[in-house]
Order: C-alpha cells, then sequence, then structure tokens
C-alpha cells in the first residue's frame, strides 16, 4: 500500500498530535463538577418519586373521602335551626273520679263501703238496697278496689232497675261504662228476641 | 463495538444515571486521557480553548448521557461527536470575539512573535479539520492522532485498504485546500 513509512507526508508536522502536559487539576476539576451533576439528579430522581408517592397517596385521601357515605352533612352550628323547647306549665283541669254523693246517701254517709254493701244486702226496700249498693260502689272505687266496686254498681243497677240505666251527669267513669255495658247487653237481647 | 461492549456500556450509564458516582468515575478516568487527545489534536494545539472545550465536552455528555444509546456506537464516539460539535462553536465564537476586538497596537509595530504565528497556525489547523467532511476528519485522525496504519484502520473499519487508501488521499487533499484558503 501507499501507506508506507518512507512517503514523505507535508502533513505530518502540522497535524501530528503534540505532547502536551496533562493538567491533572483540570481532570479533577471536571470529575468533580460532573459528579455534581450525577449528585444533583439522583436528588431530584428521589425528589421526584416521594412527589410521586405523596400524590398518591393525597389521591389514595380524596378518593376514599370522596366514596365514603356521609351519614349527615355537617352544617355550621349558627345555620342549623333547632326548636327552642320551652317548658310552659299549663294546667289542666282533670276530671277527678271522685263520686259525688247523691243525695239518697246523706243517710249511711259515715258507713265504709264494706258496711254499706252489708246493709245493702240486708235492706229490704229495694231502693234503699239500690241506693246502698252504689254507696259501696262509691266508697270502694275511691278505695281503688274495681272489682268490688263494679260489683256494687251491677248489683246497684240490677236493684234500681231500667231507669237507673239512663246515663248522669254525676255518674263517674266506672258506673257509666257499667251502664253502657248493660244497656247494651239489654239492647242485644231485645234485637236477638225481636 | 461487539454485543458484550454495548451491555457493558448500557449498564455503566444507567448506573450512572441512577446516580452511581463510582460507576461514572471508572468510565471517566477510561476516556479521559483519550477525549483530551483528540480536543488537543481538533484544536490544533490551541490550549486555551482546547481546556474550555473537554470541560463543556464532559458537561454536555453527563447532562445529556441519557440519550446516549450504545448500540448506535460507542461511549468514545458519542464524546467525540460531542466534543466536535463544541469545538465548533469554540471556534466560531473566538473568530467573532476577534473580529469584535480592535488592535491595540497600530500597524507600523514589528511582525507577531514566533508564539502568534504558531497560534495562528494551531487555528488554522482547527479550522480546517472543523469544516471537513467527518469522514475525512475520522480518516485524519486513525492516521495521525491515533497513529494507525492504512491496514489497521482498513480492518477496524471493515474495508478494503485501498478504499481507506483513496479516502486518506482525498482527506488530505480536502485538508490542504482549506488549511490554505484560511487567512488568505
Amino acid at each position: 500500500m501507499s501507506d508506507a513509512p518512507d512517503e514523505p507526508d507535508d502533513l505530518e508536522s502540522i497535524l501530528a498530535p503534540r505532547s502536551v502536559a496533562d493538567s491533572p487539576a483540570l481532570r479533577e476539576s471536571i470529575r468533580v463538577q460532573t459528579e455534581r451533576v450525577i449528585r444533583r439528579r439522583r436528588a431530584v430522581q428521589r425528589l421526584t418519586r416521594l412527589g410521586a408517592l405523596a400524590a398518591l397517596l393525597m389521591i389514595g385521601i380524596g378518593l376514599g373521602r370522596e366514596l365514603r357515605p356521609e351519614p349527615h352533612h355537617e352544617f355550621p352550628p349558627d345555620l342549623v335551626y333547632r326548636p327552642q323547647v320551652v317548658v310552659v306549665p299549663v294546667v289542666v283541669p282533670v276530671p277527678v273520679s271522685e263520686p259525688s254523693p247523691s243525695p239518697s246517701i246523706e243517710k249511711n254517709e259515715s258507713a265504709s263501703a264494706p258496711q254499706a254493701e252489708m246493709l245493702a244486702e240486708q235492706a229490704e226496700d229495694r231502693s234503699e238496697s239500690a241506693r246502698l249498693y252504689r254507696v259501696a260502689g262509691d266508697g270502694y272505687l275511691l278505695a281503688q278496689d274495681y272489682r268490688n266496686a263494679a260489683r256494687c254498681y251491677r248489683l246497684f243497677l240490677a236493684r234500681a232497675g231500667e231507669p237507673a240505666l239512663q246515663p248522669e251527669a254525676q255518674d263517674n267513669w266506672l258506673l257509666t261504662s257499667l251502664k253502657n255495658a248493660a244497656f247494651q247487653e239489654k239492647f242485644n237481647v231485645g234485637k236477638t228476641d225481636g | 463495538m461487539d454485543s458484550a461492549d454495548v451491555w457493558r456500556e448500557r449498564g455503566i450509564r444507567d448506573a450512572v444515571l441512577a446516580g452511581d458516582t463510582a460507576a461514572w468515575q471508572a468510565w471517566y478516568d477510561e476516556h479521559f486521557c483519550r477525549l483530551t487527545a483528540y480536543i488537543r489534536w481538533r484544536c490544533g494545539g490551541l490550549t486555551d480553548i482546547a481546556d474550555d472545550v473537554l470541560q463543556e465536552t464532559w458537561l454536555i455528555a453527563i447532562r445529556r448521557l441519557r440519550s446516549f444509546d450504545p448500540a448506535r456506537g460507542s461511549f468514545a464516539v458519542w464524546l467525540s461527536g460531542i466534543a466536535a460539535n463544541v469545538i465548533r462553536n469554540a471556534l466560531r465564537s473566538r473568530k467573532r470575539r476577534q473580529r469584535n476586538t480592535l488592535p491595540l497596537e497600530s500597524a507600523a509595530e514589528p511582525a507577531v512573535p514566533l508564539p502568534a504565528a504558531d497560534e495562528d497556525q494551531a487555528e488554522r489547523v482547527a479550522e480546517a479539520l472543523a469544516a471537513l467532511n467527518p469522514l475525512y476528519e475520522a480518516v485524519l485522525r486513525a492516521k495521525y492522532l491515533e497513529r494507525m496504519t492504512v491496514e489497521t484502520i482498513a480492518a477496524a473499519w471493515g474495508e478494503s485498504a485501498k478504499t481507506i487508501e483513496s479516502r486518506l488521499t482525498r482527506a488530505r487533499q480536502a485538508f490542504r485546500e482549506r488549511y490554505e484558503a484560511i487567512h488568505e
């Protein structure tokens, strides 16, 4: 080939590399600068990863809040209407079931319910017996002995007859209900017979 | 470059990109002398711009390391490409500065001393090399900087010695024309 060593080459003197002493300081300086770039890049990568993780966490928290069913909406206390309950004592007239003494009781007013019942059983006069049974019923009712009171009121209605079934203003609740029951019974019996 | 070298350089690149300074230091030491020699040769001996170019080349390389693909060429070739661009830019800046700067001495002053003549020649060499076709520049580099014979270049490049010889002749001619055209 024509690349023989003895071939004259006018470019050799121009293009041959010149021996220049290496500069360790330059080499070290460039190495430090490039390593700084690498460290900065590594720091940025870590920050980016941390940022991505934080963003994912925030998205997760946000989604969790969005998807969680809310039991009720919370409003500021000043926007919520709260009805104020004011307790006002109201006097309500309650009908007292205290039996009003019938005019015919006055005679045995001081007698107790069992005594009145006893007198009613022994009375020969039917109307007197009825009156005493009513007094006994009233006495039992006052003592809250409803069973005996009902029994005495039934005997009173049996002795007094049909006129006693008419409701009266002074009748107490038990006597009224017994009168109604007796009236219904009588009505139903009449209906069946007819 | 065989596949083992490709894998090796890819591994080093990935390690450096992950922040491994030890891998970078080894790679840097492996290529520093060769790149320095190339830059100084390309600068024709203009040591002031050669040092700047060397520093700029390494900084560009580390910043753009992600774009380095070992499958397309070795790290040394990639570094040389960066250096060639930096040298061209540096020479352009140098010429611009010289145009915009007025000489302090009058034209009647004595002729420039010898170091200035050397600098002038270095500048012409650098500009002529920068203006060359990359193929011509590569063959001149192999011949004059790396001191390879035509046969060695042909074997390394996978071409015939005749082709390399022909290319070397054309490269010399092109260089000579540009070298003589500068400052005439």
